[in-house]
């Protein structure tokens, strides 16, 4: 008579077992460190954007054209902006782990990098420096340049 | 504004991409379908998702499509386009509000375009929309104070004010209006103010000649929601500062 675990059938299950269960160690082994290394570029991608963003002073050629400077992808061998990258690896790590994402505001911080590059645009074509700086206003003005006259700022707290 | 109106583009673009993502792996979400222009085969489902994980999809739909609405208002508001329409950007809020109808975030956006529309009726329905949900907007009440500002300053320039013109067929509608904003815009005060019952008395008539003289729609489902959460929001209002006096006096 054969003891349990020598049945062959039981033999081939724990193996079958073990062997899952390495391989989701394995899975999720590699899964961490693939986000570690993502959330390391995202977060040197966003320090870069910033940096880019911080001289509000540079005309608008020079800080549009900062953003735009390309910085070659070695996934896909072209060239992408800092934004195009920053969204790319926010993408990422929300589509592949949408808990650790939203604990660690991945999704509010892309946005952030958003409206500062809109206010940047806005504060620039509006021609009325100072005016947009201050939280909680909602200024209408591309066209106030063109027209020669002041923006026309509605006060509302914070859009 | 070419440059701007380029990345704009290519953000409404993104943030679409980023909808089409979370439908097709925590999916299918049905408002995030419809926007995502998905049909279902194209979900994976090659995971059993969790409840818990849906949960976060839909909340991150829900911001997505504030900011796609967002993204759209900017590019109308800047008139960007040869002919810039608020369409796009209503239509993201309303998926946004169908999505998570307790949250008072995209109500409060769709008043931000009334308000630059100078729309004071819709303005302040949204803002009470935004007010009387379940998680409601931390800034609303602050923005009614202010839209209500803009009405009665309106109304004392004269451009709020009713100009009886026999003409023009939506006129009695115009009036009533009129006046049910600048009735709202006094009763937000919170104190008593001469001619109040003159005022209610107008607003009333022109209530009345419109119930007779047309059939029901929109807009008087408007007034009915204006005025129910106007009472609750005057309610809270009310509470909260006979709090905070009690506690000055502790």
């Amino acid at each position: 008579m054969l003891h349990e675990a020598e049945e062959p059938g039981n033999t081939h299950v724990l193996w079958k077992t073990a062997i899952n269960s390495l391989r989701s160690k394995i899975i999720d082994a590699i899964t961490r460190g693939r986000h570690l290394r993502m959330g390391r570029k995202n977060n040197d991608l966003e320090k870069r954007l910033n940096e880019v963003l911080a001289d509000q002073s540079a005309p608008l050629e020079e800080a549009t054209g900062l953003l735009k400077k390309s910085v070659t992808c070695r996934t896909c061998k072209g060239s992408l902006t800092y934004i195009d990258r920053y969204r790319s690896a926010s993408e990422d790590i929300v589509l592949r782990d949408l808990p650790a994402a939203r604990s660690s505001n991945v999704e509010t911080r892309l946005w952030n990098a958003h409206s500062r590059i809109n206010l940047l645009y806005r504060k620039r074509l509006s021609k009325v420096s100072g005016a947009i700086i201050y939280h909680g206003y909602i200024v209408s003005c591309a066209r106030s340049s063109a027209r020669k006259r002041p923006a026309k700022m509605l006060k509302l707290a914070n859009s | 504004m070419k440059q701007y109106l380029e990345y704009l583009k290519e953000s409404i673009r993104f943030y679409r991409e980023l909808i089409r993502g979370l439908n097709s792996n925590f999916g299918p979400i049905p408002e995030l379908q419809e926007v995502a222009q998905q049909s279902s085969d194209v979900i994976r489902s090659r995971q059993q998702v969790s409840l818990d994980l849906r949960q976060q999809a839909l909340l991150s739909g829900h911001q997505t499509l504030i900011y796609l609405g967002d993204l759209s208002r900017y590019r109308t508001a800047e008139k960007l386009d040869r002919n810039p329409v608020w369409g796009p950007a209503i239509g993201f809020y309303g998926l946004a509000a169908s999505l998570r109808p307790s949250s008072g975030l995209a109500f409060h956006q769709q008043s931000v375009i009334a308000f630059e529309e100078g729309d004071h009726l819709r303005a302040a329905y949204y803002l009470y929309r935004s007010i009387v949900v379940e998680e409601p907007h931390p800034n609303a009440i602050a923005n009614l104070e202010l839209e209500f500002k803009r009405a009665r300053k309106a109304w004392d320039s004269g451009e709020l004010r009713p100009r009886p013109n026999p003409q023009d067929p939506n006129g009695a509608r115009k009036a009533l209006l009129a006046w049910f904003v600048r009735l709202h815009s006094l009763l937000f005060q919170g104190h008593t103010f001469s001619g109040r019952d003159q005022l209610e008395a107008e607003v009333t008539s022109h209530l009345a000649t419109e119930l007779k003289g047309r059939a029901s729609d929109g807009v008087l489902l408007k007034l009915c929601f204006i005025n129910f959460a106007a009472q609750t929001t005057a309610a809270t209002r009310f509470q909260s500062k006979s709090i905070t006096c009690r506690c000055l006096h502790i």
